[in-house]
């Protein structure tokens, strides 16, 4: 079990990493100016181990944080 | 990875260690479960399940919530208007439903908002308006069926109405859509004046996560793959007025510590599930071997006596005076129609013998009992025969009407493709 949660962070680490770079050298990102007000957008990810005081990351002077989430299918607990 | 119990604890410190900055918790949809019995209703356990997830997003609240096509199942019935603003007061979620394409196709039925405004305090105000603004509309898609009451409309044309209406009264305007990605383009491009999208990820074949995409002006961000990952989407406003984002994925594993309430209720959800999937099961085993034994070790005539009401003879009594209609009967799908349900025993309960029994009574206060008979025998169609049997004459059970006594069992989300003329051909006594 232990062997096959250590694999699944693996593989998770692996696709995060390769998006993460994936973002910065292709121009699927979304570096150009878009958006009614002129919108840019810049790509985080906060992968697997990393302590919730940490992964809250420091106040960055953000007006407005919207948390999304979907696609939960009823399931209240955790999967995968 | 992902669940309640992370989530809870992920937006609560959150807010506890960046308390400057204003969030807001959104849904994309597809939040419930829409297993369906064989006749297209949620099954019990099913709808045990999204009762405890509609408890847990209003005891954790969530300020919007997107209603997909397959959440609807389950809240059509609380959006129906006599019963709406006491749901309402009881289920504070049900008001932060959003969909702009979900319509009351009845005039007894509510249609959820197209949209809602949020209103945040501005963190640097520069002169500007004391609150920031945040319009989210909802949009689905439509594969799936609309439940009685409700129909869908085209996503593109509802956001074509909606985004305009939603641009006047907001700073920003989020869309949140159960949407295939093509479909999410082709609204940015078609209904301008969405600053970003936010949509579900239904159909990412299992990647965790899907890059964002643009269309014409408006950012496309998607859900990570059943939540595993938090959506975090921050904006930042330059002294014109002009907005930029960073869009973070949070992932939810272990080292993100369990919030102790919900993972509570998540226990509890998942016990009530388990407990009324053990429930229809047991029903339904009971049932059957009450009704056995009653068919072999009791005298029909035994049955007029029990419970309370016309009482029921069975089809053997029946038997002794109609012999060409029993074995007519005999050979029919309706002689069987109680051996289709020990294959599904976890959807059954008890109103699946209204049909597939004889002799149902709609339950009343203190009053749960059971058919008693298996199969839909000659009393299901013509009524309890007792009085008759004790004093045979003519007239009893008469039917008038054929189509309607049919359509009480036969209707199309029961028996698709039900042929009136081609059935009683079958069964014509």
């Amino acid at each position: 079990m232990r062997n096959k949660t250590t694999l699944k962070r693996v593989q998770l680490a692996i696709i995060l990493g390769a998006v993460a770079v994936c973002s910065y050298v292709l121009p699927l990102h979304i570096g150009a100016s878009i958006g009614y007000g002129q919108v840019t957008n810049r790509l985080e990810f906060v992968g697997v181990g990393v302590p919730l005081d940490k992964s809250t990351g420091p106040d960055d002077g953000a007006v407005l944080a919207v948390h999304f989430m979907g696609d939960t299918h009823g399931n209240l607990d955790t999967c995968g | 990875m992902g669940g309640l119990a992370r989530r809870v604890s992920y937006t609560e410190r959150f807010r506890e260690r960046l308390a400057q900055i204003p969030s807001l918790l959104a849904d994309t949809g597809y939040f419930l479960t829409d297993e369906r019995s064989a006749h297209g209703e949620l099954r019990p356990d099913v709808a045990a399940k999204d009762a405890w997830v509609a408890k847990a997003y209003d005891q954790f609240p969530v300020d919007v919530v997107n209603l997909s096509s397959r959440d609807l199942k389950y809240f059509s019935r609380f959006l129906s208007k006599p019963e709406f603003d006491t749901r309402a007061a009881a289920s504070p979620l049900l008001r932060k439903l959003v969909s702009a394409n979900t319509v009351a196709a009845s005039a007894n039925m509510v249609s959820p908002q197209p949209f809602v405004v949020r209103e945040v305090p501005v963190r640097h105000g520069n002169g500007a308006a004391a609150v920031l603004r945040v319009a989210f509309v909802g949009l689905t898609e439509t594969e799936t069926a609309p439940p009685s009451g409700f129909k869908f409309t085209d996503p593109v044309d509802a956001a074509k109405h909606a985004v305009p209406e939603a641009r006047k009264r907001a700073d920003l305007v989020i869309v949140l859509g159960n949407l295939k990605p093509e479909n999410a383009t082709r609204i940015a491009r078609e209904a301008p004046g969405i600053d970003v999208m936010i949509v579900t990820n239904s159909q990412s074949n299992g990647a965790i996560f899907t890059p964002p995409a643009q269309g014409d002006k408006t950012l496309i961000l998607f859900t990570s793959f059943e939540t595993r990952m938090l959506g975090e989407l921050r904006f930042y406003r330059d002294p014109q007025g002009k907005f930029s984002t960073v869009s973070r994925y949070i992932t939810l594993d272990d080292a993100v510590p369990d919030h102790l309430a919900a993972k509570q209720l998540t226990v509890s959800a998942a016990q009530v599930e388990t407990n009324t999937r053990d429930a229809s099961k047991k029903l339904l085993e009971d049932w059957l071997a009450a009704s056995r034994m009653r068919k072999s070790s009791r005298s029909v005539e035994s049955d007029m006596s029990a419970g309370s009401g016309p009482a029921y003879v069975g089809v053997n009594t029946c038997a002794r005076c109609h012999r060409d209609q029993y074995l007519r009967w005999s050979v029919s799908s309706h002689a069987r129609a109680t051996d289709r349900l020990p294959p599904r025993q976890t959807e059954f309960d008890a109103s699946c013998l209204k049909c597939h029994a004889t002799g149902w009574r709609e339950p009343t206060a203190g009053s749960a009992e059971l058919p008693g008979l298996q199969s839909v025998q000659c009393e299901q169609c013509h009524g309890p025969g007792a009085e008759h049997a004790s004093k045979p004459a003519r007239g009893y059970g008469r039917i008038t009407d054929i189509k309607a006594a049919c359509s009480a069992c036969h209707r199309s989300d029961t028996t698709p493709g039900f042929d009136l003329q081609v059935a009683w051909a079958k069964i014509k006594h």
